[in-house]
């Protein structure tokens, strides 16, 4: 039986050409899916950017070789290595930049929230201060007992901060409620505080967290976290 | 049937052209109107179907960032930061997000270069042998690769030039807001003490019912942020802020009998901004754009 072949010519150079593109896009494959996938690209396209810039200058050492000219080798190559310098530079200036700006929007967030809690949780704390204080020299209720009146919902271990909107997650909870002494903590539930190990007020850990205490000498606080 | 490859010897000759030159040129024209066109078409559509989402992630990454995978990076790290600035969880990257970064990173610094670069050595290399013989007219896949690296290459420049000035500028700004910010919660700090002056009695070193009296506390006169100072009547107050890191930056600010605040007004830089620099103003008016 006779058998049939199909020849298929390839020019030398284009298979050295398709042999250089096989393996250069294996490698880049394989280094961008090594790093762990997180919610950032900048570990994957960090570890393919590499191979390619190692695959790149690999290329230009083999096709800048003889018997190519030297005014032809030193122009290509000078122009390269701007390109890739070029290259090089906007992608580190640009990671740099980005993680800045990233990072400076979550100091915001936090200042924000600190911010609130220095502006919003001091209120009830003033108004039982001012009733109790308008009482004169007798006084007929305590400063925990005026709180209470004015604050119905207040209870140790309650939230007493009602939400302005839906995404408010700042929590306003009664440590202490006696005669003498009210201690409200104010907490955030997702802006991260100082130390990451604290135990916050409802169990969560590291958020940011302020402390406000009312005696009738006036309102104390401090940044717990 | 077997399927057999041959490897013949590479012989360097005078070669025709590949094309008659009118057929080189019109699909060389052709080429560029058609990138053209996709240029253009990103842009609009950029522009005008998806204009602020750019930069949060799970968006279909588009054209113009295609052959810039550090910006589509870029822009996913600033998305999560909005996505954590709002408290809302961040997701993984999808698949699809992944694999388009991924082939221009394959297409553009791969199959782009290696095209690029083979042909030019091969047109180099025929002009060496044979220097009399007629200019030969670009290959498609040389022409196409050609532009493709000239469309990565060239809009960098100006980047490159101008980014550490545009990153400074942006770390002055966001040093103004955070000054300014500060000081806002050192005014409240003073509101409060202020307030709570007013509520107390004389005997515990209170106004009373007034403001009258009240001094700002030493460790509230003189921070790193500002220097504050008060003008009291008995039922409001105004406090002065002068920014410690840039002099001409001021607020001013009333204080009501029930702490309510009224009449914010933001001085210097505060109300400005950051004024730009003359060579600022210039690239500016050379209207780079990205």
């Amino acid at each position: 039986m006779e058998k049939n072949t199909i020849v298929i010519e390839i020019r030398q150079e284009v298979a050295i050409m398709l042999g250089w593109l096989v393996v250069g896009v294996v490698l880049v494959v394989v280094a961008f899916f090594i790093p762990e996938q997180t919610t950032e690209f900048w570990p994957s396209i960090n570890a393919a950017g590499v191979v390619a810039g190692a695959y790149i200058v690999a290329l230009l050492l083999y096709t800048l070789r003889r018997p190519l000219s030297l005014k032809a080798r030193l122009t290509m190559g000078i122009l390269s290595a701007f390109v890739l310098f070029e290259i090089a530079v906007n992608w580190s200036r640009q990671e740099v930049q980005s993680y800045w700006q990233k990072t400076e929007m979550l100091k915001t967030r936090e200042m924000l929230g600190r911010g609130i809690m220095l502006h919003q949780i001091p209120g009830p704390l003033f108004n039982a201060l001012n009733v109790y204080h308008q009482q004169g020299a007798k006084k007929r209720e305590a400063l925990g007992q005026v709180f209470q009146r004015l604050n119905p919902e207040a209870m140790v271990g309650a939230n007493i901060h009602k939400p302005y909107y839906p995404q408010d997650s700042l929590k306003v909870f009664v440590q202490t409620l006696t005669d003498g002494e009210i201690v409200l903590v104010g907490q955030e539930a997702f802006v991260k505080g100082n130390d990451p190990q604290f135990k916050n007020f409802d169990g969560k850990r590291g958020m940011a967290q302020e402390a406000f205490v009312l005696t009738e000498k006036g309102i104390t606080h401090e940044s717990q976290n | 049937m077997s399927l057999k490859t041959k490897f013949p010897q590479l012989e360097i000759k005078d070669a025709e052209p590949e094309f008659r030159p009118y057929f080189a040129i019109s699909f060389f024209a052709v080429s560029l109107v058609v990138l053209l066109a996709l240029y253009a078409a990103a842009q609009y559509w950029s522009h005008y179907k998806t204009p602020q989402t750019n930069f949060l992630p799970q968006q279909i990454i588009t054209f113009q960032f295609f052959i810039f995978p550090w910006i589509v990076a870029a822009g996913q790290t600033i998305g999560n930061g909005m996505i954590a600035f709002s408290g809302a969880q961040l997701e993984p990257i999808s698949t699809a997000n992944n694999l388009m970064t991924l082939l221009s990173l394959v297409v553009v610094y791969i199959i782009v270069p290696t095209i690029f670069f083979f042909q030019w050595r091969a047109r180099r290399l025929k002009k060496m042998e044979n220097p009399a013989a007629p200019r030969q007219m670009p290959t498609i896949s040389f022409l196409t690769s050609s532009l493709m690296l000239l469309y990565t290459i060239i809009p960098m420049l100006p980047v490159l030039i101008t980014q550490p000035s545009r990153f400074e500028n942006l770390k002055e700004n966001e040093a103004v807001q955070w000054n300014r910010s500060h000081m806002m919660n050192d005014i409240i700090n003073i509101a409060w003490s202020a307030r709570q002056y007013r509520i107390l009695p004389k005997e515990l070193g209170g106004g009373e019912g007034s403001y009258k009296g009240y001094i700002v506390p030493n460790k509230l006169r003189d921070t790193e942020n500002a220097t504050y100072a008060v003008s009291a009547a008995d039922n409001e107050i105004t406090i002065y802020a002068t920014s410690n890191k840039n002099s001409s930056a001021t607020i001013f600010v009333h204080l009501g009998k029930e702490g309510e605040f009224s009449e914010w007004r933001f001085n210097g830089v505060f109300s400005t901004g950051v004024p730009y620099s003359p060579w600022k103003m210039k690239l500016r008016t050379l209207r780079f754009r990205r």
